[in-house]
């Protein structure tokens, strides 16, 4: 009877143990999982500040002034496009092989 | 186990034997449900309570409904909800005033030390520092650490591109509630969607865009015309990838739109008698149903008197004009002749199979009804063959000019973006013949008519002018015109249609004191088709004309100049 008890006591005791850590370690998960979810929640939130930013920076408006004032780019003209099929083939007569001997030499002086 | 033998008591014994195990069961029974009692609020506190606690969220933003984004239809972000920092300070908490107020106006580029150091002086206890800060401002302020000035968020719709599209997109107020344009017509899909839902793509192209309204304020300007406004249309989708009106405003600040001009979409909203641009309609007509062909023609040499009104041609050239050329010199006389022999009944029929005499199904709030007369009588069938007596707004114009020039078919105009898989319905309106000639017809006018202005070369453009005397007091005011002109390009298989009007512009020494639609609206369409045309998709071309053009040369006569 006694032996009986004894068991039942430290099985009792190993069992809340047992339940109280899960419980602890659930609960540390969780926090975990808030923390996490909090911090996807500030990155949604600065990507979405990000985005506006980069539509308000990248304005057609903007670009093309500042293409005025940094670069030499100028409008597209009709003339300047052109189809790939429209480029004839290079025909081979052309190409003497000094020539080619000469274009390696450039290709390895600018890589 | 031993075996238990029943001994029996008898009389007082018995009796208090009896008493006492019932006294002791009673206790059992009361010990027990204390101790269950409180084993069940230790599970209940230790396992259960402790978890409810873990899952709450944070706090729900603000009291205003989130709405979601609207983006273009690359995806560029065009409105979006964002939380604004606003810094305010407690005067009372800020121990040097000067100091404070000279370091914050060294953050924040806007404000000046000597204001704000009057602000930090008052004897209120709140004062907004600035509103609305950069993040960058917001973490200099932070960094500036200065006691007794902390930061208040708001949610606020944001528009990236302020003016850019102002009266497409539209504007909401303070409580989040759409106003103007989109938002106000997506207002309850908006709300529903919420701030991470999905996001209302609309068909609009910033780029192109901004092209449109970048040229139409140019020549606002050169012209000092009081307005402007402009539609790029896809012909085959009718997806609206541009529209523009001047003056416009900043969506940003609708506190600033008291100023009722600059809110008034003049692409969708007004409506405008259109002048000539509408003789396409009125030569439509007249080819699809066999009122006369090409090789016919009207005899323009009088003008025509009807009641006290007299028809008269801006460019006359008082002889018999062929169908070609009444469309080339744009002829009021011919247009006129023409719309009658096919009668009122037949015109109103076609136009409203083109959209013009009721008010178009667009999704913004601001869709103008056009004005029609209330009887249809043989003056209005002339005068609405060259476009004056009917009102209508540039949507139903650029509808009804898709209609004829894509091979036919008419489509509802939309402002969201198009699924490519799911081309939309549309009801045959003119015969693929007829879309043919009006297109050599439309080439032909900026080939070699009025429309010379609009060629933007290798983009085969096809147009037609119009300028139109506004109507005023007591009849039409010969100095303000609404100079327009409406085209298709590539003419030979139509992509867009490009329309701009110009209000009350003033001719120029470069365009020798000219103001209508051939001189100012035709060169605004041209830099708008060169710039948006790549931007579009669409491939120049080494084709100098349309092939219906040759064979509608000889029905032209060349010019005797002295």
């Amino acid at each position: 009877m006694r032996g009986v008890t004894v068991v039942t006591l430290i099985m009792l005791i190993a069992v809340s143990y047992g339940l109280y850590r899960l419980k602890y370690t659930v609960e540390a998960q969780r926090n975990h999982v808030t923390a996490i979810e909090n911090q996807i929640e500030t990155d949604k939130r600065a990507i979405k500040v990000l985005r506006a930013e980069w539509a308000y920076l990248t304005r057609p408006q903007r670009l093309e002034d500042l293409s005025k004032d940094f670069m030499t780019l100028e409008p597209l003209r009709a003339g300047q496009i052109s189809n790939l099929e429209d480029i004839p083939e290079r025909p081979a007569e052309i190409l003497p092989e000094e020539d080619a001997a000469d274009r390696t030499e450039v290709s390895e002086v600018a890589p | 186990m031993r075996r238990i033998t029943t001994i029996e008591f008898d009389g007082a014994g018995k009796r208090a034997i009896d008493n006492a195990k019932g006294r002791v069961v009673v206790t059992i029974v009361v010990f027990s449900l204390c101790f269950g009692v409180i084993s069940a609020r230790l599970i209940d506190l230790g396992l259960l309570s402790g978890m409810a606690q873990a899952s709450t969220q944070g706090p729900a933003d603000g009291g205003r409904t989130a709405r979601a984004d609207i983006i273009d239809r690359n995806g560029v972000l065009l409105a979006t909800d964002l939380r604004t920092v606003s810094a305010y300070a407690k005067p009372s908490a800020i121990r040097h005033p000067e100091i404070a107020a000279a370091r914050l106006a060294s953050v924040l580029p806007g404000l000046s030390a000597a204001d704000l150091e009057k602000k930090l002086r008052s004897s209120s206890s709140f004062v907004w520092v600035e509103r609305k800060l950069t993040p960058a401002e917001h973490a200099a302020v932070i960094r500036l650490g200065i006691p007794g000035v902390d930061f208040r968020t708001e949610i606020e719709r944001v528009y990236p591109h302020g003016n850019l599209a102002a009266h497409l997109i539209g504007y909401t107020n303070v409580d989040g509630v759409g106003k103007g344009g989109t938002e106000r017509y997506f207002d309850a899909r908006l709300k529903k969607d919420g701030a991470g839902g999905k996001p209302l793509q609309l068909a609009m192209d910033v780029r192109v865009q901004h092209v449109l309204r970048h040229e139409i304020q140019m020549a606002m300007e050169d012209f000092r015309a009081l307005g402007g406004t402009g539609l790029i249309v896809d012909v085959n989708t009718g997806e609206i990838v541009a529209m523009a009106s001047l003056p416009d405003f900043n969506p940003n600040e609708p506190g600033a739109l008291i100023k009722k001009p600059a809110y008034m979409n003049r692409a969708s909203h007004a409506v405008y008698e259109m002048g000539s641009t509408y003789k396409a309609f009125t030569m439509a007509m007249a080819l699809e149903h066999n009122i006369a062909d090409l090789e016919d023609g009207y005899d323009a040499t009088n003008p025509i008197r009807v009641a006290r009104f007299t028809i008269n041609d801006d460019h006359p050239k008082a002889r018999w004009l062929s169908m070609p050329e009444i469309f080339m010199y744009s002829s009021n006389i011919g247009s006129a002749k023409m719309a009658l022999e096919a009668g009122g009944d037949l015109q109103q029929d076609f136009l409203r199979s083109l959209g013009q005499l009721d008010k178009p199904e667009v999704q913004l709030h601001e869709v103008g009804a056009p004005m029609t007369p209330t009887v249809w009588r043989d003056i209005n069938t002339m005068t609405i063959a060259f476009g004056h007596g009917v009102a209508v707004s540039g949507l139903q114009l650029a509808a009804g000019f898709a209609a004829i020039t894509n091979g036919g078919i008419k489509r509802p105009l939309t402002v969201l973006r198009a699924d490519p898989a799911f081309p939309p319905g549309g009801t045959r309106v003119v015969s693929e013949a007829t879309s043919r000639k009006m297109q050599a017809l439309l080439r032909l006018v900026v080939e070699k008519g009025t429309g010379r202005k609009a060629d933007a070369k290798g983009y085969l453009v096809g147009g037609k002018t119009g300028t139109a005397e506004k109507s005023g007091v007591g009849g039409y005011r010969r100095k303000a015109l609404l100079s327009s002109f409406i085209s298709v390009f590539p003419v030979t298989d139509p992509r867009y249609v490009v329309w701009v009007l110009m209000d009350e512009p003033k001719g120029n020494a470069s365009t020798y004191g000219f103001s209508s639609g051939g001189w100012t609206a035709a060169p605004v369409v041209k830099r708008v088709i060169e710039r948006a045309a790549p931007l579009l998709g669409v491939m120049p071309s080494d084709d100098e004309t349309h092939p219906l053009v040759p064979a509608m040369l000889p029905l032209i006569q060349p010019e005797l100049r002295s």
